[in-house]
């Protein structure tokens, strides 16, 4: 069929009765970009059906064209037919920052009320600096609708410099706008704006507004002004106690958290009136919903009255559950012997492992006969929490019992107890020789996990028999304790570890092989192994092959440098990213070749694999290969170039790292450009890391870079928080205060 | 103490398997259910004696036996906590206002109810004994189907033996009615009960297997889209309504709305509460 009578078909098609026709006209188009497809899917975007409207913006999207966007706007302002007014406007949102200048365009043109709030809604969900600057000019509309669509535009881009007009906002006369500019302000979390925030709570019909905006605000002066309502407000009054929850989990670095939640809870405990607990404990009773449970268990959490213990310890199994624990580990200590007593090896598993876990914020020898009783618990994750919990307690009466349990057959439970025991015998020197005897006794144990961990213990507390039984356990009949008696082997320095060695390289297990072939690289070995090593590139195993790949590094030289490139060629993927990080390490011309060749292939595992080991060469395409793809649409190729940045040490790409710190869209490459800035630091780049706390989803990275700034260049932290706005201040002034502790 | 015990877990690996979970089942992990996540990860690298995450993800990738270690994971990652007559009033308006309509109307052919995410049984083992104390069975033929992603959950669901706190909204009359005990906190449901039910694996964001399953008259699929990002919440939805006979009705969980998802439905106020009608 013509190209011609296939669309004249689509089009008289468009129009069937059925809807399963029409959704199948859709789904036909969205393989086209011409003009024709184009109108006809912004007609079917109008289609009664939900179905085909959602096939015709699908196919739109697929088409983010100049053409589908012009063609797109018009149908914003579709009088007649709301689902093609949605339908475009959920197109344009989804083609983004490419819609931007149309949109603008169309909004210096479009005088109606209801043409400029579709607009603004839209350029809400575009965060560019153009449409906040054309959302704040909307915020002086004369029309109070679509002023207060540019502001609820605005909490959505989350873009601070609206704070001023939503301030202006707030000191004129107008209470919708004020109720929408508060509530936008909390959004943007503006702590300049509480004080004129609070001036609002006159007008009864803001005060909802305030309290919320109060809570998303946060820090000490909204904790002062929340919980001086207390006082005056009726018992218990659920805005104020949302607002205050909010505030306690708002998102902030772990350092300013602490100090924040032990002040909310004392001005809590401060401020709440006489018989605030019962009347709270009352209301819990009355109310069947799960919100108000929730923040009124917290309020009870915070008061801490020993009255209300049970009911908080009831709520452990039922669906408030989260907020229980929560509220528990407010009450502090003094909760302790009622979660003690939750500890039943037939209790509720869910009740069971939430005391276990409150329980481990304040460990005591005093509650380890009942912690022992819950390791004969059903649930893995029980008997898990319970063993890692006797790990904190740290008494040695509990060595037999976690000795029985590294063969538990939870593998979970199996390495808590190992880790258990390892806390043990580091901390507690009077407990070491009576647990070597104890794991000289497991090596006997008809389980072969049990000798596998109880062998990797007695690695870390020696006994003049351990070679004799690490020996021994290299010829295990269980493939575990042989694999873990090489990985052993690999840290002695006993010459006569070389035969586990050989034995290992030729043991019928992949697992051992494997772990034979690393052992060798870690250990320093591997050149006295290396026809062994070499062998291993033919291995049946591709996981074998691949750690071979990785050991000849360590080896060098032309041959292995030569079998790498081959490898690095011709490989299956994980071998060829082996080869590549081995290729890299080793270096040379013939080695950057290699790595080029691998940087734009077609599997993203070793296109990356690839950028990081050119992360080592020096040659100046190297350079300009892992500068090329800061930028990459992928983000694990900028992140992974930002880290090579780092470790090449250039300063003067420090003007890179910044930029991508600040400016990049993805938290994760953020960190990285974070942790590569920090390696190459100077005392100017203090101001980019605190410029930086605005990114919410890596503050807790970006203080722990700043405590270490602190030493680096106290001068310029110091600084940082003399000259920075209330928010970043409080984070500042706790980095400041950590590091002046002993 | 073990090879991989105190490895961190690079944030890198956290968003790729994040990203490889929600391709293929359609369950969001961000960074407030991270640790459910790694911690997961993490057993699953215990059990395969493994030295790394990274090295967990590349078995992932490259296998051999990639799909069924995907599936194992799957099975670790699914949350399978739920409990017998979870949300009363719901469960009230399915027994208490539309049965009774089911019982006028008096059509022929068997009514169907599909639990979708079952987890290990608690729901469609619920509806059962609903049906059972109305003697429902007696009158009309029924098939009740729960499934679920996770094989072991299933798997846990067919054996129908529970501890006790699955039994945390259900009455003692309930309990002993219905289950016999076996001792050590354990109850094994009747077989009368437990043959009402049949159970399959489904993966709800796979739209095209979801089409061979047959249309029911009553889909519960409660607490099961809170887990899912918003591309798969709009897909699963419509496959719900796809899958619905016309007038049927959908149960899903109190804290879900289709608000943002979908207008196909229509809401309809029942006397004990409220469900989604095609």
């Amino acid at each position: 069929m013509a190209d011609d009578e296939l669309i004249a078909a689509l089009r008289r098609d468009s129009r069937d009765e059925s809807s399963d026709v029409r959704q199948k006209v859709a789904r036909i188009l969205m393989e086209r970009s011409d003009p024709d497809a184009i109108d006809l899917l912004v007609e079917l975007a109008g289609d009664p059906d939900w179905r085909v409207r959602k096939a015709a913006i699908e196919g739109l999207e697929a088409n983010p064209t100049e053409g589908v966007v012009q063609a797109l706007i018009p149908a914003l302002h579709d009088q007649g037919n709301a689902g093609m007014r949605n339908a475009a406007a959920e197109a344009l949102r989804a083609f983004g920052i490419r819609a931007l200048p149309y949109l603008l365009f169309e909004l210096g043109r479009v005088a109606d009320a209801d043409g400029r709030i579709a607009l603004a809604t839209i350029l809400g969900d575009i965060p560019a600096e153009e449409s906040a600057a054309a959302l704040v000019s909307l915020v002086s509309s004369e029309d109070v609708n679509v002023a207060s669509a540019a502001i609820v535009a605005l909490g959505k881009m989350k873009r601070p410099e609206a704070v001023p007009t939503l301030m202006r906002v707030l000191a004129g006369d107008n209470a919708w706008l004020h109720y929408h500019a508060i509530e936008t302000l909390g959004r943007l979390r503006a702590v300049e704006a509480l004080p004129a925030i609070v001036a609002c709570d006159q007008n009864p019909a803001l005060k909802k507004a305030v309290l919320e905006a109060a809570g998303a605000i946060g820090g000490f002066g909204s904790i002062d002004l929340l919980a001086g309502r207390l006082a005056s407000s009726s018992i218990p009054d659920f805005p104020l106690l949302r607002a205050l929850v909010a505030l306690d989990e708002a998102p902030r670095p772990a350092i300013l958290a602490r100090r924040e939640r032990d002040y909310l809870r004392r001005k809590f405990r401060e401020n709440a009136p006489a018989g605030a607990a019962a009347a709270f404990a009352l209301a819990l009773k009355k109310t069947e919903r799960r919100d108000r449970k929730a923040d009124l268990l917290r309020a009870l959490g915070w008061i801490a009255d020993p009255e209300s213990l049970p009911i908080l310890v009831a709520e452990l199994s039922r669906d408030s559950a989260e907020a229980a624990e929560r509220a528990l580990e407010d009450f502090g200590e003094a909760a302790g012997p009622a979660l003690v007593a939750l500890l039943s090896p037939a209790g509720d598993e869910q009740k069971v492992e939430l005391a276990i876990r409150l329980l481990g914020r304040h460990p005591s020898r005093a509650m380890l006969f009942s912690v022992l009783a819950v390791l004969e618990h059903d649930s893995p994750p029980v008997r898990r929490d319970a063993v890692e919990l006797l790990g904190k307690i740290g008494d040695s009466r509990a060595i037999d019992y976690l000795v029985a349990h590294l063969g538990d057959g939870d593998a979970g439970v199996d390495a808590a107890a190992a880790e258990a025991l390892a806390s043990m015998a580091k901390n507690d020197a009077a407990a070491r020789e009576p647990l070597r005897k104890r794991l000289v006794r497991a090596l006997a144990s008809r389980d072969g996990l049990t000798r596998a961990n109880a062998l990797a213990l007695l690695a870390g507390l020696g006994g003049e028999d351990f070679r004799a039984q690490l020996l021994s356990a290299s010829r295990d009949e269980d493939a575990v304790v042989r694999g873990r008696a090489v990985a052993i082997a690999g840290k002695e320095s006993d010459p006569s570890m070389a035969a586990v060695f050989e034995h290992a390289l030729a043991d019928e297990s992949a697992h051992v092989r494997q772990v034979a072939v690393q052992a060798l690289c870690v250990s320093g070995r591997a050149a006295s192994h290396r026809e062994a090593i070499f062998a291993s590139l033919d291995d049946d195993d591709l996981w074998v092959r691949a750690a071979a790949c990785r050991c000849l590094a360590s080896l060098g030289g032309d041959e292995a440098s030569r079998r790498l490139r081959n490898i690095a060629a011709r490989g299956e993927p994980p071998e060829r990213i082996a080869a590549l990080e081995a290729i890299g390490a080793i270096g040379g011309p013939a080695a950057w070749e290699a790595i080029a060749a691998s940087l734009d292939d077609a599997d993203p595992e070793v296109r990356q694999a690839a950028l990081s080991a050119a992360a080592d060469s020096r040659e100046f395409e190297a350079e300009k290969a892992i500068e090329r793809r800061v930028s990459d649409p992928d983000w694990r190729l900028r992140a992974t170039a930002l880290e090579a940045m780092g470790r090449r040490a250039r300063y003067d790409r420090r003007p890179i790292l910044r930029r991508s710190l600040l400016e990049d869209p993805d938290d994760l490459v953020a960190r990285s450009a974070l942790t590569a800035l920090e390696a190459i630091a100077v005392e100017s780049d203090v101001g980019t890391v605190v410029e930086a706390l605005s990114r919410e989803a890596i503050a807790e990275d970006l203080a722990a870079t700043l405590l270490r700034f602190r030493r680096r260049f106290p001068g310029a932290v110091e600084r940082a928080w003399r000259e920075a706005d209330p928010r970043r201040a409080a984070v500042l002034s706790e980095v400041l205060r950590a590091d002046a502790a002993p | 103490m073990t090879d991989n015990g105190g490895a961190p877990f690079p944030n890198d690996l956290f968003r790729i398997f994040a990203d490889m979970i929600r391709a293929r089942s359609g369950i969001d992990f961000t960074e407030s259910n991270r640790f459910l996540l790694e911690s997961r990860v993490r057993h699953r690298i215990e059990e395969l004696r493994l030295e790394s995450p990274r090295a967990y993800f590349y078995r992932l990738r490259y296998g051999p036996g990639e799909e069924l270690e995907f599936d194992a994971l799957l099975d670790r990652i699914t949350n399978p906590e739920t409990y017998f007559f979870r949300e009363n009033e719901q469960l009230a308006a399915f027994s208490e206002d539309l049965l009774p309509e089911w019982d006028r109307e008096a059509d022929p052919g068997p009514l169907r109810i599909w639990s979708a995410g079952c987890a290990s049984g608690e729901e469609p083992y619920t509806i059962a004994m609903l049906l059972e104390e109305k003697g429902f069975f007696d009158r009309h033929s029924v098939e009740i189907f729960g499934s679920d992603l996770s094989s072991a959950s299933l798997a846990r669901a067919r054996v129908a033996v529970f501890r006790e706190n699955a039994f945390r909204q259900t009455s003692d009359e309930r309990r002993a009615r219905f289950f016999e005990s076996e001792g050590a906190g354990r109850f094994r449901l009747r077989e009368e009960v437990r043959r009402r039910v049949a159970f399959g694996r489904v993966n709800l964001v796979e739209a095209s297997r979801l089409a061979a399953l047959p249309r029911f008259h009553v889909i519960f699929c409660r607490n099961v889209l809170i887990y899912l990002e918003d591309r798969a919440q709009r897909s699963v939805v419509a496959s719900l309504y796809d899958r619905l006979l016309p007038g049927g009705h959908l149960f899903l969980g109190r804290v879900e709305s289709l608000v943002a998802f979908s207008t196909a439905f229509r809401l309809r106020q029942l006397p004990h509460d409220l469900a989604y009608r095609k």
